[in-house]
């Protein structure tokens, strides 16, 4: 997840772990505000700003479960395939 | 003829082939039901009942001279609405979408029609497919006939409630992380979530562009089979049909089970997500009766649920905000709390937990494969859980995730829940049976044995 650096002088963090999102939860909201703005929810930001807290708290830690694999040149699915059919 | 609404989809269209039954009465008989039933149960946002009277009329005239269209001649059936039937609004259960009006049929629908079934209208869903049972949507959420004040699974909600309460004796579902088999699951009643790629999801409104299937809804196997012949094909307009050739998937139905070597995921429901004593025990009385009926039962382990939860959820809600991330942006009031809730969390997912998620993918599907070279078919829970009351949130928030259908949307392997018996409370638990890809046979096979020992088949909720 993202790098960010605090506004208030403190040292930049990883956001959006499993931390409990409530432990961190001032900087995260505004780390999360970035995030919603920069992917055009400002307007759920103002009318509905709960669901989008939720939203991000749905999305915080979900990858964190996901073993990496070993492989580092593994390919994901689907493969690319070319052409039109399959 | 009496109780024609608990009559199968297979005798049906027997009788009709055989003059012995009217469609126009089979068709007038359900409208009647459904006018009669529905205000309580909410399975349809719309009833296109002239519509349907016309096309029972034409069929039976059809009939009459001998010309049958297909093996659904005069059967009705319903439709999931996000699912595109021509001259109808996809709704998609959500404002968002209200007056989007369908101007052909997607290709699943165009088949059926092919076959002879008869369109009775559109049915509830979750908002798009996704979250839960809502009540700020424009239309209310579809309930459980089993007892009407719990929930009966979803996001093909109306699908699994009306053909469980006999207003239809099949519909189309989608199932995207479970959808197609959480209301089958619910309800007691048998969906199937076939191969991925094997049915066409050109006009359906997408979730998950490489999680969705389209699948069939029925309250016997065979009935399921009949409807996945007509509904699979491939389709060169959808970019993830495959090329498989059609099979003949109630070919064995009949066989018996003896010699199949049959897999117990037992991990999923004993250790991953603990599920309930009745659910439990349920699980072991299926795999006890196989082994009577002279499948070998053999356990199986799997990658968690957990993980394969994780990896559905970051791909589904990834791929889901690429197609809903402008309307979010710009009229976000008009989508439902749970679904803005849901949908939005793709914008917080980076491209490269989608990658992990997309790589993992491929080795999950590995361990699947490997699986299956060692068993014919998989036995495990679909729902930990027999469906909660619909008005309690809580409850739905805990309960909707416990369950193991999404590691077969993730695998695209075809999954099929049904009835494994009856709680204490006299609602459904479930059984889930999953095979090779494309070998839907094998899975029908297993599942009809099933459903011949247990009587599913003859298990109706008792709302009349």
């Amino acid at each position: 997840m993202a790098h960010i650096s605090a506004t208030d002088g403190r040292p930049a963090r990883l956001v959006l772990t499993s931390v409990g999102l409530e432990e961190t939860y001032p900087v995260d909201k505004e780390t999360i505000e970035v995030l919603a703005r920069r992917s055009g929810l400002a307007r759920a930001l103002a009318d509905f700003p709960e669901d989008v807290m939720v939203a991000a708290k749905q999305a915080a830690d979900v990858a964190q479960k996901i073993k990496r694999p070993a492989d580092p040149t593994a390919e994901p699915w689907p493969p690319m395939k070319a052409g039109t059919t399959l | 003829m009496s109780d024609l609404h608990w009559m199968t989809v297979e005798a049906a269209a027997r009788a009709i082939a055989a003059k012995e039954l009217s469609p126009v009465d089979l068709t007038k008989a359900l409208l009647d039901r459904i006018e009669r039933l529905d205000p309580k149960l909410n399975a349809f946002i719309r009833v296109d009942g002239d519509a349907a009277m016309a096309a029972a009329l034409a069929a039976e005239t059809e009939a009459q001279s001998g010309r049958l269209r297909g093996p659904l001649h005069g059967v009705p059936v319903g439709i999931k609405d996000i699912i595109n039937v021509a001259g109808l609004p996809t709704t998609c259960h959500s404002k968002v979408m209200a007056d989007n009006m369908a101007t052909a049929d997607a290709v699943c629908v165009e088949r059926l029609r092919g076959a002879g079934a008869i369109v009775l209208g559109k049915l509830s869903t979750h908002e798009f497919a996704i979250g839960g049972p809502s009540f700020d949507l424009p239309w209310p959420p579809a309930r459980n006939p089993w007892n009407t004040n719990h929930h009966p699974g979803g996001s093909s909600s109306g699908s699994g409630s009306g053909v469980a309460a006999g207003l239809f004796p099949m519909a189309l579902g989608t199932d995207t992380g479970g959808s197609v088999r959480n209301p089958a699951s619910c309800c007691g009643i048998v969906g199937l979530k076939p191969t991925y790629g094997l049915v066409s999801r050109r006009g359906v409104f997408p979730l998950s562009f490489t999680l969705d299937h389209v699948g069939p809804m029925t309250r016997t196997v065979a009935d399921n089979a009949l409807m996945l012949e007509v509904i699979a094909g491939h389709d060169p307009l959808d970019p993830g049909s495959a090329a498989a050739a059609q099979g003949h998937y109630g070919a064995a139905l009949d066989r018996g089970i003896r010699g199949l070597r049959v897999g117990f995921v037992r991990h999923f429901h004993e250790i991953d997500t603990p599920a309930h004593p009745e659910v439990t025990a349920a699980l072991e009385h299926v795999a006890r009766n196989l082994q009577i009926e002279g499948a070998e039962v053999r356990n199986i382990t799997l990658p968690t649920l957990g993980e394969f939860g994780a990896v559905n959820r970051v791909i589904l809600q990834s791929e889901a905000w690429s197609i809903h991330g402008p309307w979010l942006s710009e009229r976000p009031g008009d989508y439902g709390k749970l679904g803005r809730q849901r949908l939005m969390a793709g914008a917080f997912m980076s491209a490269g937990d989608y990658m992990l998620a997309s790589r993992r993918r491929l080795q999950m599907i590995a361990e699947v494969e490997a699986a299956l070279r060692e068993v014919d078919v998989l036995l495990c829970a679909s729902s930990m859980d027999p469906a909660c009351r619909i008005d309690q949130p809580a409850e739905v928030e805990r309960t909707y995730p416990r369950q193991a259908r999404t590691p077969f949307n993730v695998t695209g392997h075809p999954a099929l829940a049904m009835m494994a018996g009856l709680s204490v409370g006299g609602l459904p638990v479930s059984v889930q049976f999953v095979g090779r890809y494309f070998d839907e046979a094998t899975v029908f096979q297993v599942a009809r044995a099933w459903e011949r020992v247990a009587g599913t088949d003859k298990k109706h909720p008792a709302i009349i």
